[in-house]
């Protein structure tokens, strides 16, 4: 079973995404902060990071990407962005343009629905050939919308 | 053009009337007078270019004659026709101002000569006195456009700086020395260069002098001066009729008032990015946990609806605070004041906080000083100033702390006090608290949803009222908040 942390500074947004995840056979934790997160990827080793860029400051969830990226037990762990950084600034970052300003494997914008997530999540364990373990396939439900 | 006018004053009739016939054969308008106060009557009725006058006469002699004439009008020109008798005062008369003489007895033909030289004469002095007369309008057309360019450009409320080729000042009105705080005395004929410190400025100046010769157009771009001030330059080459450098005029706009309203808009964009989508996608991505069939059990979903109510409330919050922000703006068209006991108003203030405070277990104290003055005001505006103070008072206090609200009389105001046991504000954030949209950033506020409103509204209802705002504060100890309200004086 594939675990996953969600890394985010917005009570209401764990809540939710983790209850879409767990529901479709995928392991949760979460964290609050980039400190927790820390604690977490190394007792808990997830297979996939959801982390939100604003978190808990403008930056602080680029400088975690970074440090994940440099960091020998999680430089290998999938990160999905997810974020409203868009609304706060002019910038549009693209994983395919800025790859080396912005070390994630993909970028999605608040707020993401129950399907998108799932289909994200899928694709990048997937694409991670570190990632043996494919996520149960129990997906009765969740997926009426697809 | 007009007929040529000729008088001639003499008393001898034969005389007289054998000039005016040879004067009429000479197309000329001839007059004749047969004495010098006939004559004199005649000079001030018609214009007369020129005048024939013997100095002998009854009532005016000729020499009173020329003195008149002379006074009336010292351009027409006067000829005396005298005998050899008085030879000596016809020489008189021209140093009087007479232009010539012909001495009786004298032929027709000696007669038009005279005449002729006079009219010509009489044609020089017009000529000149034209002349004169259109350098006088000249002198004075360029001398009023010089005060007109002055006053143009000196009240103009955008800064002008006129250079020559080599980038020297060669005119500066007052707004450019003051945008530029420079002194004007020490300006013109300064280059450039000396004078402005602000590179860009200086560049653009400099580099649309170099491409004068290839370039006539203007360049405009933005810069900031020292004391954070926002300028927009544009500046143009000035060139003459040949295409050679005349120099440069710059033209300077403050736009730093633009500039703020900009900088207000884009917080008020990202806080309706922020703090209204947040909450909507939350609401969102509860209701697509219950619509989707994510969550079987009904406590789980009552929970999640009443989650999604509480943002929804949150939500209308703000859209009250942003309306009663532009509502707080005009409040002296809107609204009139009206006597208010403010002791009734804060306890049914704090009277609505108490279940809130309750549930946060925070001690919510009450006290007003007897028999304190009425004030005037706008009721539910002076609730709204109190409602947000205790409301940020007992957001920002943990649980377990005290807030206070208290009112007493000081130094001739009504001074309320707001006081918390709670985080407390930085030195740095007390500086700018005020400031609509403005949010203390660190651990704890993050934590706590809010506008960045609700004290610049409280402040614009202060200063509605005449009164003031005072914020004491220690990180870690608390803030008091102090409204002081002016008294109604009856």
């Amino acid at each position: 079973m594939a675990k996953i942390l969600l890394v985010d500074d917005d009570q209401d947004f764990r809540t939710i995404n983790r209850i879409v995840l767990e529901k479709n056979g995928y392991e949760v934790e979460e964290a609050n902060n980039p400190e927790t997160a820390w604690e977490k990827i190394e007792t808990y080793k997830p297979d996939l990071i959801c982390l939100d860029v604003m978190m808990p400051t403008g930056t602080e969830g680029f400088h975690f990407a970074y440090k994940l990226r440099r960091n020998e037990i999680s430089k290998s762990i999938p990160v999905l962005m997810i974020t409203s950084i868009h609304d706060k600034s002019d910038f549009r970052f693209s994983p395919e343009e800025d790859g080396d300003f912005l070390p994630v494997q993909e970028f999605v914008e608040k707020p993401i629905q129950p399907q998108e997530l799932l289909d994200r999540v899928d694709a990048l364990l997937k694409k991670d050939p570190m990632q043996k373990q494919k996520p149960k396939n129990d997906r009765g439900i969740g997926m009426k919308k697809s | 053009m007009r007929n040529t006018r000729v008088l001639v004053v003499d008393d001898e009739e034969i005389i007289r009337v054998g000039c005016q016939r040879i004067l009429s054969d000479m197309d000329l308008q001839v007059d004749g007078a047969e004495n010098g106060r006939i004559g004199l009557e005649k000079i001030r009725e018609n214009p007369y270019d020129l005048v024939l006058l013997d100095l002998i006469m009854p009532e005016l002699d000729g020499m009173k004659l020329l003195e008149k004439i002379q006074a009336h009008d010292p351009d027409i020109v006067a000829i005396i026709v005298t005998g050899f008798a008085t030879i000596e005062s016809a020489v008189e008369a021209m140093t009087k101002g007479a232009y010539d003489y012909l001495p009786k007895p004298f032929t027709p033909e000696e007669f038009r000569v005279k005449v002729n030289r006079g009219l010509e004469k009489r044609r020089l002095i017009l000529e000149a006195r034209e002349l004169r007369r259109e350098r006088d309008r000249n002198l004075l057309e360029l001398s009023n456009e010089k005060t007109r360019t002055h006053t143009i450009v000196n009240s103009m409320s955008d800064g002008l700086i006129v250079t020559n080729c080599s980038g020297q000042v060669v005119l500066i009105n007052p707004v450019a020395l003051k945008m530029m705080r420079l002194n004007q005395k020490a300006v013109i004929g300064k280059t450039v260069d000396d004078l402005i410190h602000n590179d860009g400025l200086k560049n653009q100046i400099s580099e649309t002098l170099e491409k004068v010769q290839k370039s006539t157009n203007s360049t405009t771009m933005q810069i900031q001066t020292r004391d954070e001030r926002f300028l927009h330059s544009n500046i143009t080459p000035l060139l003459d009729e040949n295409h050679n450098c005349l120099g440069t005029v710059t033209v300077l706009r403050d736009i730093t008032e633009e500039k703020k309203v900009e900088k207000l808009k884009s917080e008020f964009v990202r806080l309706v990015a922020h703090e209204l989508k947040a909450p909507l996608g939350a609401i969102d991505g509860y209701l697509n946990l219950i619509l989707e069939g994510y969550i079987s059990d009904t406590l789980q979903v009552d929970d999640m609806i009443r989650k999604s109510r509480n943002k929804a409330k949150a939500l209308l919050n703000l859209i009250n605070d942003l309306l009663d922000l532009s509502r707080t703006e005009k409040t002296e068209i809107s609204k009139t004041k009206t006597t208010i006991d403010i002791c009734t108003i804060l306890h049914e203030t704090v009277n609505f906080f108490e279940n809130e405070a309750k549930e946060k277990k925070l001690d919510l104290q009450f006290g007003c000083d007897k028999n304190l003055p009425a004030i005037q005001g706008i009721d539910e505006e002076i609730s709204r100033l109190f409602s947000n103070l205790i409301s940020n008072a007992i957001k920002y206090t943990p649980e377990g702390g005290v807030v206070s609200v208290s009112a007493k009389m000081n130094d001739g105001y009504l001074a309320v006090a707001v006081q918390d046991t709670g985080i407390g504000i930085s030195q740095e954030d007390q500086k700018n608290i005020f400031e609509e949209f403005y949010r203390s950033n660190n651990a704890v506020t993050r934590k706590i949803s809010g506008t960045g409103l609700g004290l610049s509204i409280a402040k614009k209802i202060a200063d509605n009222h005449n009164g003031y705002l005072e914020l004491l504060s220690e990180e870690g100890k608390g803030s008091t908040f102090r409204v002081f309200l002016p008294v109604k004086k009856d």
